[in-house]
């Protein structure tokens, strides 16, 4: 579903991180800090916050690499749990939870033409206000999900939850987020959303 | 039921978001959840679009610096922190070496002389042969005498300080007996070192006869036997020393006769050190195992630069 890790070798890449080389740390980090960045952004709903904490992410990963161990968790649920702790911390060292500051005009989104990329950018502040309402546990649910583009089982590894329970939760989230979102919409278009 | 409904909505994202089929297709393979999965897969397809923003090429460009950045910093401090191999790590394994390449140099001369070779090759080697068998011998001498000097120094401490323990003398009376019997076997010792042997006892006598003055009446009887065995030992000593006099008269010319004879017990301990066959030993083994001290852990456990890999 969602761009998925290739398995075969991401070990072997991993393995020769833990051991210093580091070409396979930037590799890692090449293949990993979108997805992060873009994860921070789900959690914060600020740009400058996601920044700050996906560079932080990776240096934790750099100092914690060498302890690494395989204990039936993929990497990436390791990395995106020490990401969640970056935001526990941060939440709780600025008391940010909450904050909410706009996206900022230079945040590209995927589009072509101006007046798209407007309105993407007023779609994604629609978007990150709904998710900020959600729960924190259906939040860190669409921020693995869709920020972070993890799979369902890598979710449920990173959350330490079930499968079914991921499945339960993202159902959950996905029927509040529609709802917070048509609320926020005109009338004559709650048919799109 | 709901439970379906979270399974099938989980298909439909997965199928979507691998580019399977579209929103029309998964309501179509599921015609009675159609009503509900609807909606929900197409606010999905939003959160899918919204999320994929990259951060800003520029931010990016400068986080992987950052990154780089750090990340050398950290091979420095590990670099830095990798302490240089000392000497006492290195030593063991030089010395070991030494003395298993020693033992089959001296193995295959054996092997080569009992073979009925050639006896010409391996001069230079024989000389290492010798190495091996004295040195223990004199490392344990020099053991014992430290030895005995300490608890002799901690029996005249105890005497003075008035808590002088029968364990200390009966420790001192066990050092000063193993010196002694050490003496039973003279070829292995260098006659310095009996000469040593001999003043360190004469000395012990002393030391002993003015602690037994102020130690307890108790310990006048363990104190009486140190020092006869001191005395046995000091004999022993003149014993080992005297035979060697007499070769001495013939090194001197034969037209002082008659002065001789008074001279020898001082001339005997200049020729019989100077072969001092036990002698190279002690320096030998020092000499040999020092390699120079290797760079290569470092070297070979720097990590290759791989810089250009750079995110």
């Amino acid at each position: 579903m969602y761009p998925e890790l290739e398995a075969q070798g991401e070990r072997l890449l991993v393995d020769a991180a833990r051991v210093g080389d580091e070409g396979a740390i930037a590799t890692l980090y090449n293949r990993y800090f979108p997805r992060v960045y873009r994860y921070m952004l789900v959690r914060t709903g600020n740009v400058g916050d996601a920044e700050d904490l996906a560079e932080e992410v990776f240096i934790r990963v750099l100092d914690a690499l060498e302890r690494f161990e395989w204990r039936q968790v993929p990497f990436s649920a390791w990395l995106f749990r020490i990401a969640h702790n970056a935001v526990v911390s941060h939440q709780r060292r600025d008391g940010a939870r909450g904050r909410f500051s706009p996206l900022s005009p230079s945040l590209p989104v995927n589009t072509q033409g101006p007046e798209e990329a407007v309105e993407a950018r007023l779609a994604l502040d629609e978007v990150m206000e709904a998710t900020r309402n959600l729960p924190e546990a259906q939040r860190k649910v669409i921020a693995l999900r869709f920020g972070a583009g993890l799979s369902v089982a890598e979710t449920a590894r990173a959350l330490g939850k079930s499968g079914g329970n991921v499945k339960v939760i993202q159902h959950k989230a996905i029927v509040k987020l529609r709802e917070l979102l048509v609320e926020k919409k005109p009338e004559g278009d709650e048919e799109k959303a | 039921m709901k439970r379906k409904l979270e399974e099938t909505l989980e298909e439909c994202l997965a199928a979507l978001a691998g580019g399977q089929s579209t929103v029309e297709e998964c309501l179509a393979l599921y015609p009675e959840l159609a009503a509900e999965l609807e909606p929900l897969l197409h606010t999905a397809c939003e959160l899918q679009n919204v999320y994929a923003a990259d951060p800003s090429p520029l931010y990016a460009q400068a986080a992987g610096e950052r990154f780089l950045t750090a990340m050398a910093h950290r091979r420095q401090k590990r670099l830095a922190a990798q302490p240089v191999r000392p000497f006492w790590r290195w030593a063991p394994a030089a010395v070991g070496s030494a003395a298993l390449v020693a033992f089959a140099v001296w193995a295959s001369v054996l092997a080569w002389g009992g073979g009925g070779g050639s006896q010409e090759p391996f001069i230079g080697v024989a000389k290492v042969t010798p190495i091996s068998t004295p040195v223990p011998v004199v490392s344990d001498f020099q053991g014992q005498v430290e030895r005995l000097q300490a608890n002799l120094e901690e029996v005249r401490a105890g005497a003075e300080s008035g808590t002088l323990e029968p364990v200390a003398i009966e420790q001192l009376k066990e050092e000063t007996a193993a010196l002694v019997a050490s003496l039973d076997q003279p070829e292995q010792l260098g006659p310095e070192d009996v000469s040593q042997i001999g003043e360190l006892l004469a000395d012990q006598e002393e030391v002993l006869k003015e602690v037994k003055e102020r130690a307890p009446p108790e310990a006048a009887e363990g104190l009486d036997e140190i020092i006869e065995i001191a005395g046995e030992g000091r004999a022993k000593v003149e014993k080992i020393l005297s035979p060697t006099a007499t070769p001495t008269p013939s090194a001197t010319p034969s037209a002082t006769p008659t002065a001789t004879p008074e001279e020898s017990p001082t001339s005997t301990a200049t020729p019989t050190a100077t072969p001092s066959a036990t002698e190279t030993p002690e320096t030998t083994p020092i000499e040999t195992p020092q390699p120079p001290p290797s760079p290569t852990p470092e070297g070979g456990e720097e990590p290759s630069p791989t810089a250009t890999a750079a995110p």
